[in-house]
């Protein structure tokens, strides 16, 4: 009796001491904890989290398509709320909001990890991570938060999130601190990041550079824009020339083009910018020349009288393409210089870009001396070519300030078998989208104003 | 030195006593059969000496006093007790009588020991095989066990079998099912793979005593399944039986449907009002699909066709219903036969029994067949007087062949459109499989099939896939264990287990170049370049071959201790140690080109992107579905329970057991989770002062308190990341991982601790058996995916959020009414069971988080039933237009969007999804050689949410319902419907509030008529026991509480009916 009772014992110790083994086994070999830099690499990669997730939102309320009374009929109510741009949006899904900052909490994971696994090998990770993270808060700051004013701050800016931490609170910080940190973030990458990275999903230095000029454009910077323009186009200016482009596939332009510096591109949104939903207001298309190679590029008709958008950098069915590429360069440097009077620096590049559009044959370079009527030329210019580009919501909310470039956008909708018009004058706080219920429930964080 | 002295001391003593008048006695025990029994006590009085018979019945007593006596007792016979005077001779016989008019004495299987139910403080419920066999129309074991036991319940709401024991304790759905226990280890396999022929009793352990000792996996109860054993008889026993079940057509005109003639009133409507503008009209509306009726009305106002020619259609199209053609050529009468033998026989020392059964099931639709192969195997056999080895071996084949190319009803065309128009037309007068629209505007893929430019034929027909594609699933399971006790003490025995399970799964789905799947993607990647044609997706068929094996070993030591003194104290323990390990591999391949007479296939380039054919969509990568995934699973437990009986009428038990599990992540110091129980029984019947002529035979109260627990979530302190295969719309090629669970250290395992008060009795010369348990529960830390500020990166994480509590009471009551040449037994099982939310610590979800699809979700709101089913107020229909009104801040409102927006208290609670009371009540009646036995099963105060016409999903998914015919069309309709009018456009905030407001809501109340059997028994040449059947199961609703003719058990269409026959002998 003894003798079983030790043996008993031995072999519950014996087992004790083993089982602390056997028990460590992973539970699934796919799983694993962020604990090499391959790990962190890998969530880099993963392209549905980094370079899809871009929020569809930012097109919507745009006046750069309009549905079909019937179309819009057929929209949930989120959709049709954004579209006519209804005060409180009370069905706002969340999808966009939290699409960003799952973008940013995976960022957040791989600079922990870079700080846990230290020495890391390759710092292009760290500079990535913190890339796609200052990005990801600038798109939350272009819907929920209202633009950046130089001379006055305001409380609504966006919650900054710095850790993956849960049990650090989610608070709004200002919009110039918000800013701050987008640009920080941006700024902060680029020493470790890669001049050529090895496939067009991941981010160098030019891409930095590139949202910089975005980030500082939507700011009204316009001279850190046009510097940052320049640094960019200084390595590599590179542009499709559209003689060279078939314009009969369904998507004309593929992803791995000269003009390519970062792919991004999304379907959030789809139901409504889709192209075989969403038509280009008359008024667009006629802005188009008749030598403009971009007519037949980036539309296809849809029926006798209406198009629709086909050119998306991404090479395939998007809301928009959200990536970054040389053209916006030229027309963010040549805006830059031409708002600073410097014409001829101006136009060298506009024509640059122009050269590239228009039908070889009839191509001439625009002579302009008059600075204003230059710099509306450069913005209609703008607005060609940046379409389904994810910019016009904050080319409208910038210059909506200036009395002479500002905008009333209007739709024009049958509801209940009655025409309405639907009005977004400018600097309407419907500028600003309302922060999504399923945030305010969990968080008290202040809603924006209405 | 002293080791030597102490011997021969000992050798002293002995010659002593051998001295002393002592005399052998060898005794054999048997019934009055002459069958010999083993383990029958004996017990010298007044020398107070024990032992045991052995296998064969046999013990031996060395008797020093001559006035001695010898007690004979053993379970379920007379106690004997014999004078040494009264012997003839030393070695003698005795003769036990089986107890008359008693109790069979019922032997309960935890899995771990086999007690008497008598000594049993927790609550358990058995049935025996012939309750099992019962039910012929299913080889699912688990299907066999509703309405043979209370507080067991199906919840096949969702469309799968959810069994619950005692309601719920745990939000989580992964968690929710019992732990299943077959030959004493937890069964890891396919539950088909256990022919019910082979079983020989199921315990259902249900408080917390009773599944402590099964640790953290049994939260949610218990089911012990024995395998049957050999028979100690000599000789050999056969068993054989037969039976066919044949199962009628699915009921497709269950769920009310509008008719063709309304169908083409909306579509009429729609196109009058330019819904089909964008895709009539456009010049790329390849994707588009709309009905024939569309196209008529186009080509109509377009003046192509005449309005002679439309009319003319639509009165043709009036008549159609596809429901009609699908159940003529898709649908067949189902039919399944199960063939079962098995041998049994045994001598002394050992006893065998071989069992093997075929199953073979013709599904109702066609091409589909479930084949099932059983054969199992045990083994037993004493030796060396102390040795026990038993063994056991099973093996199943279950094959389930169909065709992936034929759909159910609803024919889903893709496009949005979630059903087909209802005029569809499958298949013409001659026999001809007709085309319908699939993915492609029609007229497009006409046309294209009309440029003849060198593609494959584009053409959907869904009559036309019968042979063109095969899936087969092929799983090979064993199941082997081996059990060695030792008996070192009469008293103290050792055994050692060991079981090992294996599975081989292979899937092989093979869509032939025929199929539409494989046409359709072969023509998408198909390029046309000045008359040349060049295929991406080589010609051939597409393969898919999976695997998906496992093996788990686990191993057990245990010691069983158990002694009585002086008929006073009786102590019984076991206690013991368990290990298991089970690793699963799963894997997947997808080929294309492939030839299956050659047996050859085409390699294609998974990587490059490819433009679809006509710009359909983007540049693309053919789909390519390689997979591999690896899971281990591994558990350390150790386990103890004891129990102690007073005088054999008070019983006290504990038990504990700690469990540790290699989940992720967890620190090795808290993968320990120890939970324990305690009981007490008192027979308040075998005391002095209870009069045993009265009317109660026996009386037991029994009550227990203890926890057990559901492990499950990973706890660590780092994010979990998942590496991912890649996507066919991905730029790059990389090694791509996604974060999915957040850190989070403090995440704790669910407890579930369980008060059980319980009553037993027998009464009436035991004609009425009654037990009754009331219990209390609450659970702990109850995981639930929980939302989170979506701020955080993730909408949802799962946290201990809840705690929740029930209460309820089971009654299983047996009667014999009748007694004599016509017996009449009666059965009555009846359930209450409250489960609700006590508090609920975690974030807040929206208003239509409950009401969508109320009842159906577990979804924890404080103070309320863990299916809780709540809906908008609804306040009737506006006069003037029909639009549904609601309530909203004390008026009342037709802002939808609000409406579902409000906040969860102001919606209406009506009660539980599941039924808080339900039961059977079970009826045999036998004469002669004559048994009839019928089943009703009842289920009351629940409450459903049935479905109703959303326009909006009529006009864009073709997805029609009846509803559609009473809505509101008139001023005054409001008072005889509440169906709101049509609206042109649809609102889908107006058709989800009208949806999931409470004039959907209705009672689930139900009786049915489960099933009915009659069998006809007889004795054939004296030694041919053989029995024929007949049974039907899912006989008829007899009742029900709603006024819409719903049977709210099931989420579609209630299963058919079904007839068995049968027949089996035993010699």
């Amino acid at each position: 009796m003894k003798y079983i009772l030790y043996l008993s014992i031995i072999g519950i110790c014996l087992c004790c001491q083993s089982c602390t083994e056997f028990l460590d086994e992973k539970p699934q070999f796919s799983l694993g904890t962020p604990d090499k830099e391959e790990d962190l690499r890998a969530l880099l990669d993963f392209e549905s989290q980094i370079n899809l997730y871009y929020p569809g939102l930012i097109e919507l309320g745009t006046d750069d398509y309009y549905l079909s009374d019937a179309d819009f009929g057929k929209m949930q109510a989120s959709y049709q709320e954004a579209y006519i741009w209804d005060k409180d949006m009370l069905s706002m899904d969340v999808i966009y909001w939290r699409a960003c900052y799952n973008t940013i909490m995976i960022a957040n994971i791989v600079l922990e990890g870079v700080g846990r696994l230290q020495p890391i090998k390759n710092m292009d990770i760290q500079g990535e991570a913190m890339f796609v993270r200052g990005l990801a808060h600038f798109y939350i700051a272009q819907l929920y938060c209202p633009i950046f004013d130089k001379d006055a701050d305001s409380p609504y800016g966006a919650p900054i999130r710095l850790t993956s931490d849960f049990n650090v609170p989610v608070t709004r910080a200002t919009v110039h601190e918000t800013y701050r940190q987008i640009i920080d973030d941006i700024k902060g990458a680029i020493p470790y990041l890669k001049d050529q990275p090895a496939e067009i999903n991941r981010p160098g230095k030019r891409a930095a550079y590139a949202a910089l000029a975005r980030i500082y454009l939507s700011m009204a910077n316009y001279e850190q824009a046009g510097y940052y323009a320049n640094e960019s186009l200084k390595v590599n200016g590179d542009l499709m020339n559209f003689n060279e482009i078939d314009p009969t596939p369904s998507f004309p332009i593929f992803p791995k083009n000269v003009e390519m510096i970062y792919y991004g591109s999304t379907v959030s949104g789809s139901s409504a910018l889709h192209n075989s939903t969403a038509r280009i207001p008359k008024s667009l298309y006629a802005m188009y020349n008749e030598n403009d190679l971009r007519k037949v590029v980036y539309f296809k008709s849809v029926n006798a009288t209406e198009y629709a958008f086909k050119g998306y950098y991404s090479g395939r069915s998007a809301s928009y393409f959200a990536g970054f590429a040389n053209d916006e360069l030229y027309l963010i440097r040549a805006e830059y210089n031409a708002r600073l009077g410097s014409i001829e620096v101006a136009l060298a590049d506009l024509n640059k870009l122009l050269e590239n559009r228009v039908r070889k044959e009839s191509f001439n370079a625009l002579q302009l001396s008059d600075r204003k009527e230059l710099l509306r030329t450069i913005l209609n210019e703008r607005r060609k070519e940046m379409l389904f580009r994810g910019v016009r919501w904050s080319d409208l909310r910038r210059l909506n300030r200036e009395p002479e470039n500002a905008v009333t956008l209007m739709r024009e909708v049958k509801i209940n078998g009655e025409s309405r018009i639907f009005e977004l004058p400018p600097n309407d706080a419907q500028y600003v989208y309302p922060i999504p219920k399923e945030v305010l429930i969990q968080s008290n964080i202040p809603q924006n104003p209405r | 030195m002293n080791r030597y002295l102490s011997y021969l001391l000992f050798v002293l003593l002995s010659l002593s006593l051998e001295l002393k008048a002592q005399q052998k006695y060898m005794g054999t025990v048997v019934d009055e059969l002459a069958h010999s029994i083993a383990g029958a006590n004996i017990i010298l009085s007044p020398s107070r000496y024990q032992t045991r018979t052995d296998g064969d019945g046999r013990f031996q007593v060395t008797i020093v006093k001559t006035d001695e006596s010898i007690s004979v007792s053993h379970m379920g016979y007379n106690t004997k007790v014999i004078s040494l005077s009264e012997l003839k001779s030393r070695a003698f016989r005795i003769v036990l009588t089986k107890k008359t008019n008693q109790l069979k004495e019922v032997m309960i299987e935890t899995g771990y020991q086999r007690i008497p139910k008598d000594r049993a403080t927790g609550a358990f419920a058995q049935v025996d095989d012939k309750i099992i066999m019962q039910r012929m129309s299913s080889g699912n074991i688990l299907d066999r066990l509703e309405g043979n036991f209370s507080a067991l319940q199906m919840d096949r709401r969702d469309g799968s079998n959810q069994i619950n024991i005692r309601g719920i304790n745990t939000l989580s759905d992964a968690l929710m099912g019992p732990l299943i226990i077959v030959n004493d280890l937890p069964f890891e396999g396919n539950i088909n793979s256990i022919n019910p022929n082979d079983v020989e009793t199921v315990t259902l352990l249900k408080d917390a005593a009773a599944t402590s000792v099964w640790g953290a996996r049994a939260g949610n109860g218990v089911i012990v399944i024995k395998l049957k054993k050999h028979n100690r008889q000599s000789g050999v026993a056969v068993d054989f039986s037969s039976n066919l079940t044949l199962t009628a057509k699915p009921n497709l005109m269950y769920a009310p449907k509008m008719s063709s003639a309304e169908f083409m009133d909306v579509e009429k409507m729609l196109f009058d009002k330019g819904f089909y503008n964008t895709i009539l009209n456009g010049t790329n509306s390849n994707r588009g699909i709309v009905s024939p009726v569309v196209d008529g009305l186009y080509d109509l106002s377009k003046g192509l066709i005449s309005q002679q020619e439309m009319d003319a259609r639509i009165e043709k199209y009036k008549t159609l219903d596809y429901r009609n053609e699908m159940l003529r050529y898709v649908y067949r009468r189902g039919i399944l036969s199960q063939n079962n033998i098995a041998l049994s026989g045994g001598s002394k020392n050992s006893g065998y029994r071989i069992g093997a059964g075929y199953d073979r099931n013709a599904l109702s639709q066609r091409e589909s067949d479930n084949r099932r192969l059983v054969i199992s195997g045990s083994y037993q056999l004493d030796f060396w007087k102390r040795f026990r080895l038993e063994s056991n071996l099973m093996y199943s084949n279950i094959q389930n062949s169909y065709n992936p190319g034929l759909t159910d009803y609803p024919i889903s065309v893709g496009g949005g459109r979630t059903n087909l128009y209802p005029y569809a037309e499958l298949m013409d007068d001659a026999g001809n499989p007709l085309s319908i629209p699939s993915q492609y505007n029609f007229r497009y893929i006409e046309a294209v099939v009309a440029r003849n430019e060198g593609l494959l034929d584009w053409f959907y027909r869904p009559l036309a896939e019968f042979g063109k594609s095969k899936a087969n699933n092929n799983t090979n399971y064993w199941n082997t264990g081996l059990k060695l006790s030792v008996k070192l003490w009469n008293s103290l025995d050792i055994t050692g287990q060991y079981g090992f399970e294996g599975q081989l799964g292979a899937s092989r789905t093979l869509r032939g170049q025929e199929s539409f799947f494989t046409r359709d993607l072969i023509n998408r990647f198909t390029q046309l370049d000045n008359g040349t044609v060049k295929r991406i997706v080589p010609l051939g068929g597409i393969l898919n071959n999976g695997n998906n094996d496992f093996t788990s070993h686990k191993g057990r030591i245990q010691v069983n201790f158990s002694q009585k003194w002086n008929e006073r104290h009786e102590l019984n323990f076991f206690g013991g140690s368990e290990v298991s390990a089970r690793s699963e591999e799963s894997n997947l391949f997808t080929t294309y080109g492939f030839d299956e007479k050659l047996y050859t296939n085409q390699l294609i380039d998974p990587v490059g992107a490819y433009p679809i054919y006509d710009g359909i969509s983007g540049l693309s990568r053919i789909p390519y579905s390689n997979g591999f995934d690896k899971r281990i699973r591994r558990y350390v437990s150790l386990f103890g329970n004891a129990s102690y009986t007073y005088r054999g009428r008070y019983i006290f038990s504990i038990s504990g057991r700690k469990d540790a599990s290699n989940l992720f992540g967890v620190d090795a110091n808290n993968k320990w989770n120890p939970l324990w129980s305690a009981g007490l029984a008192w027979k308040l019947s075998d005391e002095s002062f209870f009069s045993k002529s009265s009317f109660v035979n026996s009386l037991k109260l029994r009550s227990t308190l203890g926890h057990s627990g559901n492990s499950g979530g990973m706890t660590t302190s780092l994010p979990i990341i998942s590496y991912m295969s890649g996507l066919n719309t991905d730029v790059s090629t990389f090694p791509r991982a996604i974060v999915s669970l957040l850190p989070n250290p403090s995440l704790r395992w669910e407890d579930v601790r369980m008060l059980n008060i319980a009553l037993d009795a027998a009464l009436f010369n035991n004609r009425i058996t009654l037990s009754a348990d009331a219990y209390f529960k609450k659970s702990t830390d109850l995981f639930a995916s929980d939302p989170i500020d979506p701020t955080y990166g993730f909408s949802t994480l799962r946290r201990n959020v809840a705690i929740t509590s029930g209460k309820g009471i089971d009654i299983d009551l047996n009667a014999k009414v009748l007694d004599g040449n016509f017996k009449w037994n009666t059965r009555v099982m009846f359930t209450i069971n409250k489960d609700k939310v006590d508090s609920y610590y975690g974030g807040t979800w929206r208003a239509l988080t409950f009401t969508a699809y109320s009842g159906r979700n577990l979804s924890p709101l404080e103070g309320k039933a863990l299916y809780p089913v709540l809906s908008y107020r609804f306040i009737g229909l506006d006069p003037i237009n029909g639009d549904p009104q609601g309530y909203l801040k004390g008026a009342v409102s037709k802002d939808y969007t609000k409406l579902l927006a409000d906040s969860v208290q102001n919606l209406v609670y009506h009660g539980s999804g599941i039924p808080p009371y339900y039961g059977s009540l079970n009826q045999t009646f036998t004469w002669k050689s004559w048994l009839l036995n019928f089943n009703i099963a009842y289920k009351f105060g629940h409450f459903f949410q049935k479905e109703t016409i959303r326009y909006l999903d009529l006009f864009n998914g073709w997805r029609t319902h009846g509803d559609y015919a009473k809505r509101w069309q008139n001023p005054g309709d409001e008072t005889k419907t509440t169906i709101p009018s049509m609206t042109y456009p649809a609102n889908s905030s107006r058709d989800n509030f009208y949806a999931y407001s409470e004039a959907n809501i209705g009672k689930g109340d139900v009786i049915r008529l489960q099933d009915i059997r009659l069998q006809y028994q007889c004795q054939l040449l004296h030694r041919y026991q053989i029995q024929v059947y007949a049974a039907a199961n899912n006989v008829a609703l007899l009742w029900k509480a709603n006024k819409w003719g719903i049977d709210p058990d099931f989420n579609n269409m209630p299963p058919p009916r079904n007839y068995s026959l049968g027949v089996s002998v035993h010699f």
